[in-house]
């Protein structure tokens, strides 16, 4: 199956265009803001004679939260549809839709595409354009202690909640404060734990890349 | 040197965001329609101007990374401003290259998750010279074969090079004829520039 994922704003033209330029769209996701949400009703309507099964989603394009949430969302797609080709269609709403978009397709390696306005363009031109998405998984990028470490202290933070003693933590892995320290401070230059230096003994929090990254390969 | 590098159309994020997190450097990509703008919003900042296609995914990207990568610098950018395929371009440099990104919206500066670890160290030394080896022959033709790609050498040692490069989208593979054809991806292209 062909599964296409859609943020949608005021203008719902790039999803008509995706619809006629690739053909055999079978399932199509879009997203929206409150404001917009009758347009993507609208569209799912005028889809669903075409046989398209349209699902519509609403996510606050504008809250601290948006980017996960909308990662989130696109994450939980992908791997329900595991077997199947996922597109994304970064071209509607907002620009932080659009980026949230493009990112989960970076997490999970997607295939993602934007939609040229016909009115700006030659029409010999190909209107959809596909980007350039390695598909490089970002855990791949970790050393396997780091990898372990870092499975370690999500495991930690998932039942104990933020590690507010490094030393105790090392401890109760079986780890000295040197041996660990390393290791800490790559994962920390990664973007990928955040250690709060502020109070008298250090806070570790995973970063939402971590999050985001985990939770795709769980 | 923290340097913000940002989309512009009208300024209105950028000068929050700059003045908010203490850069010291500003970098604006910005359309031909917006370049007088930018060019007066630059005097009274130290600032560059650089002018893209706002329509034009690749050739931004690349512009975006040779210019990142001309510099050592601590790198931030922000895609608030300008069109969805200027914001795109710019999130893919921050993806390949590992720099943080970032949205203004209404009363808030939102962080969009990339981890620090950039695309390069995913990809092993021996891939990264056969890709570097497939640019260099593709410059006179469309795509090559692994034989072609071989010369006078054994063509078995890029194997598993080109197997890597094509699992992770560097490069496509197809057949034509009796002979497979090798040819770079966008994708390729782009962490090629990255690796430069």
């Amino acid at each position: 199956m062909n599964i296409h994922i859609a943020p949608v704003g005021q203008e719902i033209g790039h999803v008509r265009v995706a619809l006629n330029e690739l053909r055999g769209i079978d399932k199509l996701y879009l997203f929206t803001g409150d404001k917009f949400k009758q347009n993507a009703d609208d569209l799912k309507k005028s889809l669903a004679d075409f046989g398209v099964d349209v699902v519509v989603q609403v996510i606050d394009p504008f809250s601290q939260d948006s980017i996960q949430n909308i990662l989130d969302y696109i994450i939980d797609i992908v791997k329900k549809h595991a077997a199947d080709e996922v597109y994304i269609n970064i071209t509607g709403g907002t620009n932080l839709m659009g980026a949230a978009a493009l990112s989960a397709a970076y997490f999970v390696g997607a295939k993602a595409y934007y939609v040229l306005d016909s009115r700006k363009i030659d029409k010999s031109k190909n209107k959809v354009v596909m980007l350039p998405i390695p598909k490089i998984s970002f855990f791949d990028a970790l050393t396997e202690t780091q990898k372990k470490v870092l499975l370690d202290i999500a495991t930690h933070i998932a039942k104990k909640g933020p590690i507010q003693n490094i030393q105790a933590y090392a401890k109760s892995i079986g780890w000295s404060h040197p041996r660990i320290k390393p290791h800490l401070d790559a994962l920390e230059q990664m973007q990928l734990i955040e250690v709060d230096r502020t109070a008298r003994e250090c806070t570790i929090k995973l970063t939402k890349s971590a999050e985001t990254i985990l939770n795709f390969i769980k | 040197m923290k340097v913000l590098v940002s989309t512009y159309s009208n300024g209105s994020t950028v000068d929050r965001i700059f003045r908010e997190q203490n850069f010291e450097k500003l970098i604006l990509l910005t359309s031909s329609d917006f370049s007088k703008q930018a060019k007066e919003y630059k005097k009274c900042k130290k600032s560059e101007v650089i002018i893209i296609d706002p329509f034009d995914h690749m050739t931004t990207t690349l512009k975006i990374i040779r210019k990142l990568k001309s510099m050592n610098n601590e790198y931030f950018i922000n895609i608030t401003e300008g069109t969805n395929i200027m914001a795109a371009a710019c999130l893919t440099c921050a993806y390949y290259l590992g720099i943080g990104a970032m949205y203004v919206a209404k009363d808030q500066i939102i962080s969009i998750p990339i981890p620090g670890t950039g695309y390069s160290k995913q990809i092993s030394s021996s891939a990264k010279q056969t890709l570097s080896k497939i640019d260099k022959e593709l410059q006179a033709m469309d795509s090559i074969t692994q034989s072609q790609l071989a010369g006078t050498t054994q063509s078995q040692k890029y194997t598993v090079p080109l197997a890597i490069l094509e699992k992770a989208c560097l490069i496509e593979r197809f057949v034509q004829g009796r002979d497979k054809y090798i040819k770079m991806t966008v994708a390729g292209k782009i962490f090629l520039e990255m690796e430069r």
